[in-house]
């Protein structure tokens, strides 16, 4: 099974510091990736280690579920650049920055920065449903 | 894309997937947030809220660090330039007494140091209202957060509303959830299809969470006089000429006319189908002037006729150019005419029914104008 590789903490982690929720398999935790957010290092190192195997690295560009803490620039560069090498998909976690910080999401703040940034599949939630329960997903025909 | 259900492989499906209320209430929002300046404004207030977050921090000797992105904001009690693994290792305790300090003052944060904090669209700058219980001849504090229910940054009701009348539907951004039943908005908007025709779209929203949505055509009569006309879409042929889908089916529409008169579609071999209605889907497939000619998905041409209007002549083209089939039936004609004594047509001959609905259309006779008779005229409102 393809290793994800996330960057990504949910309230779980920052509130409790499980790498998880309980109640989620092993099986399905041993096929993730933990990695420190914003650590380019760490991201680039894993993809070294097992970037063959890796299928995806999911990010969330501005993380809500600890806080408020930006994605770095070089971060999100380097996690385009380094899943792109490796034959893997970059995820944009957009449930909550979707349509909320612009109407592009938050991929299109970062695409200001960084030429022809996009990631290949992008999740929404919250916002486009109006406050009804509603989870688009979106990726190019690519 | 294509590997998702129903193009490909994987099983993407839910009972609520693409839930028809859910979906059109986020039509509705993303239409409310696709507005021009939307953004900006959100993210003013957003960044104002935060500013003053951090000012009053700072008044207060509190080491405070906060960002904002359109709508979406967050704070820490942490130096400014904090590190993610700092943020992490945060003073909790500090901000769980901060927490129930503001919701004694009529606050609600989100009740955990790791949430981010949204700012509802409808939220405006509350205004110092602690007059009550200042005493007389002492300043009003200074507060940048305003402290008391009333005062914090709340959804607009539908009392404190009234500039936002004209507006789709109150995008409801997290904090303004509550702002669900409290707002509701109806909304018109006209275009011009043509400077005889227009269009009204009118919506009603309640609190986002939907509403109805209504769309009238009217042609104008006078000046300003416009006559509401019953359709339910309107396809614009040429600058005078419009073609009026309604309950009565397609019918045309003339500058001038209040009262669009209903297509027939007639063989063309002469026997009239009274009640079939010419489903023209497009200019391209309308023949409008002098006469109006019709082919349909088979290629067989129709005289197309309308009420009310001299009638075509379409039983008798010019003498020489009825098709000649040699002796064949090509497409052999309907009973109905072959029994009623009519040659029979090869509707294939498409140039030479286009030549004879040139001349031999001309002349009304009684006899189409007894059939055209029975069409009925568009309903008035």
């Amino acid at each position: 099974m393809p290793t994800r590789c996330s960057s990504r903490p949910g309230s779980g982690l920052a509130t409790f510091g499980h790498p998880t929720s309980a109640g989620v398999p092993e099986a399905v935790v041993q096929h993730t990736l933990v990695l420190e957010y914003n650590n380019v290092a760490a991201l680039e190192e894993a993809f070294a280690r097992h970037g063959e195997s890796i299928a995806c690295a999911m990010v969330e560009p501005i993380a809500g579920n600890m806080n408020f803490v930006r994605a770095s620039v070089p971060s999100c560069s380097a996690c385009a650049s380094s899943a792109a090498r490796a034959g893997a998909l970059l995820v944009f976690d957009e449930v909550m920055t979707g349509f909320r910080v612009g109407l592009g999401g938050a991929q299109a703040l970062y695409a200001r920065s960084i030429p022809g940034f996009a990631p290949d599949l992008s999740v929404f939630g919250k916002v486009i449903g109006g406050g009804m329960p509603m989870a688009p997903s979106a990726a190019s025909a690519r | 894309m294509e590997q998702l259900a129903p193009l490909g492989p994987v099983y993407q499906a839910g009972t609520l997937s693409g839930n028809p209320i859910a979906t059109a209430c986020g039509l509705a929002t993303l239409r409310e947030i696709a507005r021009p300046g939307y953004f900006d404004a959100l993210a003013a207030r957003t960044r104002a809220l935060v500013a003053g977050l951090l000012a009053a921090a700072e008044a207060a000797g509190v080491p405070m660090r906060g960002d904002s992105e359109g709508g979406m904001f967050g704070f820490f009690f942490a130096a400014p330039a904090a590190e993610v693994r700092e943020v992490m290792a945060t003073d909790s305790a500090r901000f769980n007494r901060f927490f129930h300090a503001m919701l004694e003052r009529g606050v609600y944060l989100a009740p955990a140091l790791y949430e981010a904090g949204f700012v509802s669209a409808c939220a405006r700058r509350g205004r110092d209202r602690g007059d009550a219980r200042r005493r007389p001849g002492k300043p009003a504090p200074r507060r940048l957060i305003p402290a008391g229910r009333r005062q914090t940054m709340r959804p607009r009701s539908p009392a404190c509303a009234s500039g936002l009348r004209r507006r789709a539907g109150c995008a409801l951004l997290s904090l303004a959830f509550a702002a669900a039943g409290s707002a509701c908005t109806y909304k018109t908007q006209d275009s011009e299809v043509l400077p005889w025709l227009k269009r009204t779209d009118s919506s009603t929203s309640f609190g986002g969470l939907g509403g109805s949505r209504k769309t009238v055509y009217s042609t104008r009569v006078l000046f300003f006089f416009w006559h509401e006309l019953d359709a339910w879409a309107i396809t614009v042929l040429d600058a005078d000429t419009v073609l009026v889908r309604g309950q009565h089916g397609e019918a045309l529409l003339r500058r001038g006319e209040t009262t669009p008169v209903r297509f027939r579609r007639l063989h063309a071999a002469g026997n009239a189908s009274i009640d079939v209605v010419v489903a023209a889907a497009g200019a391209d497939q309308v023949l409008l002037q002098p006469r109006h000619f019709f082919y349909d998905r088979k290629a067989q041409p129709y005289f197309v006729s309308i009420a009310a209007r001299a009638a075509p002549d379409f039983r008798s083209p010019r003498p020489g150019l009825r098709p000649d089939h040699g002796g064949r039936r090509p497409n052999a004609h309907p009973a109905s005419a072959v029994a009623a004594g009519r040659p029979p047509n090869d509707c294939s001959l498409k140039p030479l029914w286009e030549s004879a609905a040139g001349t031999a259309l001309l002349t009304p006779s009684s006899v189409e104008r007894e059939i055209y008779a029975g069409t009925s005229p568009v309903r008035r409102r």
